[in-house]
């Protein structure tokens, strides 16, 4: 009980410590779109020059591609603000000397970067999820209202539209998790820098593999495939996900989105064994940046 | 643990910063129950010395406290230590309430009550952030924190730097008598000697990473003497070996260890001296004087 409330506590600091950019950023873009579409909504009239009536695709497939939308611009949102967040949160204990404070709690240094490793790829991913949720749901507002505009466009039914927002909510979150289980290594690795070189580790997360490559293929020219091997890995390390054909194939106006479709596409593409060694790698990685933080503390 | 066994025991601690050794080789034991007063001149090691007992940096030799390896052990050890090594560190972006909801999650030993009780006639709200508190805030902060764990040993780093002299006053009487129990020790450092000089049991002296004087203050009276010897007695006084002497307004101190104060009495006049003379005396030997 008291080993959930520590953890419980240190995710919570983490929260505390960095709520502007996973909360309120995400609160006021969304208070921003949510005025943007009612203002659109208010003032603006459509002018189509095809006919709208019986025949029209439902607007069903536009709250679908919207809200994949959203979330796809949610995930890359989620991105940006953990590579930021990892680029600092391993070192921003030695600001203001706070490393002192937190070295006089009974929390080993290891305990202290996981519970940085699990906000960054659970609890801000989560909170990140349920803003997705919201603007899913905003959207299905907006769409409602479209007659307003778009005199004639044919509404979801709610059953339909309520399928939908729970098909693409889990196949978002489903993707979500994966690629943070794809992307662990590369943001444990750029925590890691950041142990011990603060925010240069944002620069030296890219220049020091960036430039292994470089050294690999000018040492080794003519006898590496072009490119080297070092570079090849981190190209195969930076794909995750579906491929085009998938995609178009969300663009199909008369099928809804099926999670269980697109997740076994998703599940099909994932290099498991790639998978489980970056998971390995990430955890040797948090064990070396803890050992160098219990040898430092300036 | 038995009223015996020190709560610190240093064997041959040592600690290097590249090739320049900072300790050469510390032996002490501090027993349980005692107030410690570190004393030494910036850069004279004292930190350096914390640093090896809270297990913030690693060392060569043998340190245990309460039975513990610190560097190997600093999180468990922390569940019985408390400590202050910079009283600016608290966390700037915690209000003072969630600090103290924080570290009752985390530190079994922590009271939120106490914790407030102790702030109660300072400035500091719980609704303030403490990024927004002054300098002196975050210290009064940050001793009630450490004064609110329930702990065996406490460490205490230059606590009241930056402090006015009344809230300095405040917090000694407070630490004497809210927190000291038989069971607790206090080892604490600072600059401002003679302010703490009442509350010490023991003393330890740190000249240039070596222990110059390890005793309990109530030897002290016994074994140092400081006379105003007389100038007719100039050669005599010499003759004793004093550890210090100083022409003051045209008026020869010296401090003598270990001498007979019966013999000293024919010199001049005898005087216990104060910490801050004996700090003068070890640290700062006149050439020519001898041990």
């Amino acid at each position: 009980m008291k080993t959930i409330r520590s953890w419980t506590a240190l995710l919570n600091r983490e929260y505390l410590e960095h709520r502007m950019a996973f909360i309120y950023f995400p609160i006021g873009i969304l208070v921003l779109l949510a005025f943007s579409a009612a203002s659109g909504l208010m003032f603006n009239r459509a002018q189509f020059d095809i006919p709208l009536g019986p025949g029209t695709p439902s607007t069903l497939k536009f709250f679908e591609l919207g809200y994949l939308l959203l979330a796809a611009l949610w995930l890359v949102y989620l991105a940006v603000a953990l590579f930021f967040y990892f680029g600092d949160a391993f070192s921003a204990d030695r600001r203001n000397n706070a490393m002192y404070f937190w070295k006089s709690m009974p929390v080993t240094d290891f305990k202290i970067l996981m519970s940085k490793f699990f906000s960054g790829t659970l609890l801000f991913p989560l909170i990140l999820f349920v803003v997705t949720l919201v603007s899913g749901l905003l959207y299905f507002v907006v769409i409602n209202l479209a007659p307003l505009v778009v005199p004639g466009l044919i509404l979801p039914s709610p059953v339909d539209a309520l399928m939908s927002f729970i098909n693409i909510s889990v196949f978002a979150l489903v993707y979500t998790a994966l690629a943070l289980l794809w992307y662990a290594p590369f943001f444990a690795w750029v925590g890691a820098l950041s142990a011990v070189f603060g925010r240069w580790s944002l620069v030296l997360a890219f220049l020091v593999p960036g430039l292994l490559a470089v050294v690999e293929n000018i040492v080794f020219i003519g006898h590496i495939p072009r490119g080297g091997y070092i570079w090849g890995y981190l190209s195969q390390r930076l794909s995750f996900g579906l491929s085009e054909p998938d995609y178009m194939a969300m663009l199909i106006p008369l099928r809804s989105f099926g999670a269980p479709e697109y997740v076994g596409r998703l599940w099909s593409h994932i290099d498991w064994i790639g998978m489980g060694t970056g998971v390995v790698f990430t955890l040797v990685v948090l064990w070396l940046a803890s050992e160098y933080r219990r040898r430092r503390i300036a | 643990m038995t009223d015996a066994t020190p709560i610190i025991s240093a064997r041959g601690l040592k600690k290097r910063f590249g090739p320049q050794e900072i300790l050469h080789g510390l032996d002490f034991d501090i027993p349980a129950g005692r107030i410690y007063g570190l004393i030494g001149h910036n850069g004279a090691g004292k930190t350096t010395t914390l640093n090896a007992i809270l297990g913030l940096s690693s060392y060569e030799g043998k340190v245990s406290v309460l039975g513990q390896d610190p560097y190997r052990h600093r999180a468990r050890l922390m569940r019985d230590v408390a400590f202050i090594s910079d009283v600016a560190s608290l966390p700037r972006f915690l209000r003072v309430r969630e600090l103290f909801a924080m570290l009752t999650d985390i530190h079994p030993g922590f009271s939120a009550e106490k914790a407030h009780g102790f702030l109660e006639g300072t400035d500091v709200r719980p609704g303030a952030l403490i990024g927004n508190l002054s300098k002196g805030m975050i210290a009064q902060l940050h001793l009630a924190v450490v004064m609110a764990i329930d702990a065996k040993l406490l460490v205490l780093d230059e606590p009241t730097l930056g402090l006015d002299i009344t809230y300095r006053k405040r917090f000694y009487r407070r630490l004497l008598e809210d927190y000291m129990t038989a069971e607790r020790t206090l080892l604490i450092t600072t600059h401002q000697v003679d302010e703490i000089e009442f509350m010490l049991s023991d003393i330890m002296f740190i000249r240039d990473g070596e222990v110059v004087l390890h005793a309990a203050m109530d030897t002290i009276p016994a074994r140092f003497a400081q006379v105003s010897v007389e100038g007719s007695r100039l050669a005599e006084a010499q003759a004793l070996n004093p550890v210090f002497a100083e022409t003051r307004f045209g008026q020869t101190v010296m401090v003598f260890d270990g001498a007979d104060h019966a013999a000293l009495g024919a010199l001049g006049t005898v005087s216990t001296p104060t910490l801050s003379d004996l700090f003068v005396a070890l640290m700062q030997r006149e050439p020519g004087a001898s041990k």
